[in-house]
């Protein structure tokens, strides 16, 4: 019996280990994340107040109120609005710095570093600078517009300003790791590329859309579907900066999951608002990534 | 490239270099201001006429001493458990054969995909309703489960986490395996010849691993903010976040106070990115050419 044992044991051992190893990481993982995974897809169809009583299951009524209420609707358009507004601005500005950072300059590590810095920062100490800035009385903009003698501006009570901000400071915060992730694809672009071509006889922009956009594809993807799973969660700095406001101007969808779940204990209308984000997020990849593999094609 | 060219770069970058570090300088020097003059002020360089160190004092007087301990302790078992988790498992997702492997790593691949605004009512509910945690009963009734208990910021772990490990295993891909053949062939075990032979040569990734989710701990507001309202329990950063959210909404601005420990929550990842830069930037850009 024993030597069976052992030599079960033997023969078994690299599975054994594995099993070993894995087992108790995958299982904390999954006692954490199993339940709201599948209550994440189930949650949208029930109403619910998440307290004493039990969850009724109500169908599609959730997603039926979602896409009938206006409120609801133009919070998901502002989540995709402001999110896309926050992405295309943080790529365009990183690309472009990432640019300059490619150049033969000296000192170009440490640009490289302060351009990093803000993004090791915590959004709750770096909100409250803007807030402040912002102030209508005694804020630090308005004072500037005083001195050089033109009308302040009550930036809270404005959604094209409050709306400006929030992409400002969003790209403040991520441009340095996103040029850092674009410098990465330039620089892992074969030089003899550039150098054949140039003999070939091709000018600047024929170099860039022949050999620097194609060899950027890959770098491309990652930054932008990143990116999309980012702003459209995107919901923290929306509640410090603006609170959704004014009135509503700035009310993403992903803040407004955070009141009717957590706040208002409307559970069932905020698994409802989950699920299309969730699934917009998805699909929103997925599409990006087949516009992207259809191109690698030709 | 012409002097000229150089110049309008340089102009370009030093812009740059000042908009990223003026938030930083800002909030330095605000925290030495007295609230009332503060709320006058209105300048962009807030550097004070008078300096008072009474806020910047107060981090160690009242409330906040205790969450910056509170996110030390989470740094250091995040960056632990995550660490280990990545080196472990990379570790046998790249050496050992076993069934159901292929699999395993299709699973680490989806999971970071899982959008977690999917994820955060229920696993609010879930952690309320943990059984037998802070007065539940078997069923999850009767208490308040995780929601301001003390080990709600140690016990959630997330898909994005499982990054770490498809990161370590693409490293030790990288690596050939003559170094552990040979030091199984002087009898060493798994765990010595991974401790002995395998963590010295993986050095730089395990330091990236490591200082990232240290970084990225500290800086995590949402988790404290949303489950602990117990000042004993808080970290730094969800106390700074609650003095932040709490600006907008009520009478009393103490904005300097605010500034003061923002300032003072911002030195230590500061200090690990100026001293241990490399290894986030390149860890971080790694990262992307890889996935």
């Amino acid at each position: 019996m024993k030597t069976n044992k052992s030599s079960f044991l033997l023969r078994n051992r690299e599975p054994l280990l594995a099993l070993a190893i894995i087992g108790p990481f995958l299982l904390w993982y999954l006692i954490i994340n199993l339940f709201p995974l599948v209550t994440g897809f189930l949650l949208g169809f029930m109403e619910w107040n998440g307290l004493t009583a039990s969850p009724k299951w109500v169908g599609l009524n959730n997603l039926k109120v979602f896409f009938e209420t206006p409120s609801y609707l133009s919070s998901l358009w502002k989540q995709l609005y402001i999110g896309l507004l926050c992405l295309t601005v943080n790529v365009a500005v990183a690309f472009f710095l990432a640019l300059l950072l490619n150049m033969p300059l000296r000192g170009r590590g440490f640009f490289r570093s302060a351009f990093y810095i803000p993004s090791i920062t915590s959004v709750a100490t770096t909100t409250a600078v803007l807030l402040s800035l912002l102030q209508p009385q005694g804020g630090g903009l308005n004072g500037f517009l005083e001195t050089i003698g033109m009308n302040p501006i009550i930036w809270t009570y404005s959604p094209f300003w409050m709306t400006f901000w929030i992409v400002v400071y969003y790209t403040w915060r991520s441009v340095g790791p996103t040029a850092i992730i674009w410098l990465a694809g330039l620089q892992s672009i074969d030089p003899t590329l550039y150098e054949v071509g140039k003999i070939d006889g091709a000018g600047r922009w024929q170099l860039i859309r022949y050999v620097t956009i194609p060899g950027l594809r890959p770098i491309a993807a990652y930054i932008m579907i990143t990116g999309i799973i980012a702003v459209m969660q995107m919901w923290d700095l929306v509640m410090l900066i603006s609170r959704g406001g004014p009135t509503g101007a700035t009310d993403v969808l992903a803040y407004r999951v955070y009141r009717d779940g957590l706040q208002s204990f409307n559970l069932g209308m905020a698994g409802a608002s989950s699920l299309v984000l969730g699934v917009l997020t998805l699909l929103l990849s997925f599409v990006y990534l087949r516009i992207f593999l259809k191109g690698e094609e030709d | 490239m012409t002097w000229s060219r150089r110049l309008i770069i340089y102009f370009f970058l030093a812009l740059g270099t000042v908009i990223t570090i003026y938030p930083l300088l800002f909030s330095f020097l605000a925290g030495f201001w007295d609230k009332d003059l503060f709320g006058g002020a209105a300048r962009l360089m807030p550097i004070p006429d008078k300096w008072l160190t009474t806020k910047y004092a107060m981090f160690f007087g009242n409330d906040a001493f205790r969450p910056f301990l509170n996110s030390f302790l989470r740094v250091f078992w995040y960056a632990f458990y995550i660490t280990v988790m990545a080196v472990l498992i990379g570790y046998v997702l790249s050496r050992l054969r076993f069934p159901g492997r292929k699999l395993f790593f299709v699973f680490i691949l989806a999971v970071q995909l899982i959008p977690s605004s999917l994820m955060f009512i229920p696993t609010y509910v879930e952690m309320a309703r943990f059984p037998l945690i802070g007065g539940n009963d078997l069923m999850g009734q009767g208490g308040t489960g995780f929601i301001n208990h003390p080990l709600v910021l140690y016990v959630m772990i997330g898909g994005a986490s499982f990054m770490w490990v498809y990161l370590f295993r693409q490293a030790m891909n990288g690596l050939p395996k003559d170094y552990e053949e040979a030091a199984y062939i002087d009898g060493s075990g798994f765990f010595r010849t991974l401790f002995l032979i395998i963590v010295p040569i993986q050095k730089p990734i395990i330091a990236t691993i490591i200082l990232s989710n240290a970084i990225a701990t500290w800086n995590d507001f949402l988790t404290p903010f949303i489950y602990i309202s117990d000042q004993k329990f808080m970290t730094m950063a969800g106390y700074v976040g609650l003095l932040v959210s709490r600006l907008t909404a009520f009478g009393s601005r103490d904005y300097p106070l605010v500034f003061a420990l923002a300032t003072v929550t911002t030195i230590p990842p500061l200090l690990i990115f100026l001293f241990m830069q490399k290894y986030i930037v390149q860890g971080f850009a790694s990262a992307g050419i890889k996935g």
